[in-house]
């Protein structure tokens, strides 16, 4: 079991669970949790040069893009912006758990 | 029910793009240095700012505002709401504490990454590979001394385009001082270094190895990647018994350096008495610039000169050049060539005129 994967696909998930938790109840802790989550998950895939690397790092990159605004906005009192927001991270989100799917399936192959 | 087969084949990169890719991986691994930085620092400010919002109730502005300053020893006070308390300031101390030295290791780390060495040189050797790409018919030198430098000059001169393959220790400022243009620093026999030195598009090779059995590597190596006998292959050596070896393994030429010395020099010895001429013909034979030019043609049966006679061909009055002798099929060499020369298939024709009048005339007349 290799400690890195681990660390890395922990927090791809966590990304996109956080994300998901402050659109169904948009709560302060939960956008702050969800912002360092996504910078965590961006950090994780910078270095990487696996075949889909680039794509998972370009779809984490456009939620953090999404999200950093989101979490200023909101905290201006325009939550309804800030949600709105969220949702675009979600659908970055979304995409990079399929890339990290895929990605998984392709060095199964590859390993065996 | 019919079974579902998926088959997952192998991705292929070009032979071409091997060496590129390996440095384009390199340059991002080179930036897998900077996560664990990146990380502590994410983490600092993570535990500041939900550290300072518990203290603030909900304040995330501030507390974030307050945590830099905090970690980046700027200290401009106690600006979030509750810091100034006592758990406040027992959490701002220990949050310095460790902070600041996580603050200043990662900021030390990221710039000396994007500053090392490596990873600027590896960015640049992308890039000329990347310039190899467009390159047509030049021609590829292995090896790095004095020979190559002059070589390049030369080649240069003709707007012949050369790319060098170098060992490792060539730094970029020698090969920028000797006005090499492209290059690619690794083993000459190996076939990511050929490929990407671009021998599929090259016109030639000039192998001048280190050692008699780099010499023999090369060649092969090369020979083998480009079969055809379009493709010309130079080697440079000081070995004589080599020389029969490195032909039978597909060179076009072989040069003995001394011996090539030897005979220049002996040229000017045997003709003292005429030697600006000799030197003349000297630099013709090395293609220096004298404005003037010598070819060799080969005429085979299909060719339009057989069976011609000089007269007939009228080179002269059409190029402005002389057929100053013919190497006829059986090696003898015929110089008193006149009008009525019958040229048979099989002969060389040796042409000699001003250069840009044998170009004219190589361009038109002759088949490659």
């Amino acid at each position: 079991m290799n400690l890195k994967k681990i660390f890395s696909h922990f927090f791809i998930l966590m990304a996109l669970t956080t994300n998901i938790s402050f659109l169904i109840y948009p709560h302060p802790l939960e956008i702050v949790i969800t912002v360092f989550a996504n910078l965590t998950a961006t950090i994780l895939k910078i270095g990487e040069s696996k075949i889909l690397s680039a794509e998972l790092l370009a779809t984490s990159l456009v939620a953090d893009l999404h999200l950093i605004p989101a979490i200023f906005i909101f905290f201006l009192g325009n939550t309804h912006e800030a949600v709105s927001l969220a949702y675009g991270a979600l659908a970055a989100n979304v995409v990079s758990v399929i890339f990290f799917v895929i990605e998984t399936i392709i060095d199964t192959f590859t390993e065996e | 029910m019919p079974r579902l087969r998926i088959r997952f084949r192998k991705f292929r990169i070009r032979k071409s793009d091997v060496l590129l890719r390996k440095y384009e991986k390199k340059l991002v691994e080179s930036l897998a240095e900077l996560q664990i930085p990146l990380l502590m620092l994410d983490f600092a400010l993570f535990v500041g700012t939900i550290g300072y919002m518990y203290f603030s109730g909900g304040d995330f502005i501030n507390s974030l505002y307050m945590t830099i300053i905090t970690i980046g020893t700027i200290g401009f006070g106690e600006v979030v709401a509750g810091s100034d308390t006592l758990a406040g300031r027992i959490f701002t101390t220990f949050l310095a504490l460790w902070g600041i030295g996580i603050f200043t290791t990662s900021v030390t780390v990221i710039v000396r990454v994007f500053f090392k060495q490596d990873i600027i040189s590896t960015y640049r050797r992308i890039l000329m590979l990347n310039a190899i790409k467009d390159l047509r018919g030049h021609f590829i030198i292995s090896g790095w001394d004095e020979v190559t430098r002059w070589l390049i000059k030369f080649l240069s001169r003709k707007d012949i385009e050369t790319v060098v393959i170098v060992p490792e220790d060539v730094s970029e400022e020698e090969l920028k001082d000797a006005g090499v243009r492209y290059y690619v620093h690794g083993i000459p026999y190996r076939d990511e270094y050929l490929y990407a030195a671009g021998i599929r598009r090259a016109e030639g090779f000039v192998v001048n190895a280190k050692d008699d059995a780099e010499a023999l590597a090369v060649v092969s190596s090369v020979r083998i990647i480009r079969p055809d006998e379009k493709f010309r292959i130079y080697a440079l050596v000081s070995n004589e018994e080599l020389v029969e070896k490195l032909y039978q393994i597909g060179a076009t030429r072989v040069v003995d350096r001394e011996q090539v010395l030897a005979s220049r020099l002996m040229s000017h010895i045997l003709h003292p008495e005429s030697s600006r001429i000799s030197h003349i013909l000297d630099r013709v034979a090395f293609a220096e610039d004298v404005g003037v030019d010598i070819l060799e043609l080969y005429v085979d049966e299909s060719s339009p000169f057989a069976g011609k006679t000089l007269a007939h061909l009228d080179l002269g009055r059409k190029y402005g050049i002389n057929v100053i002798g013919i190497r006829r099929s059986n090696g003898e060499i015929q110089m008193d060539v006149r009008g009525e020369t019958v040229i048979n298939p099989g002969d060389t024709l040796i042409i000699f005129g001003p250069e840009k009048n044998v170009r004219l005339f190589r361009e038109k007349e002759v088949r490659i």
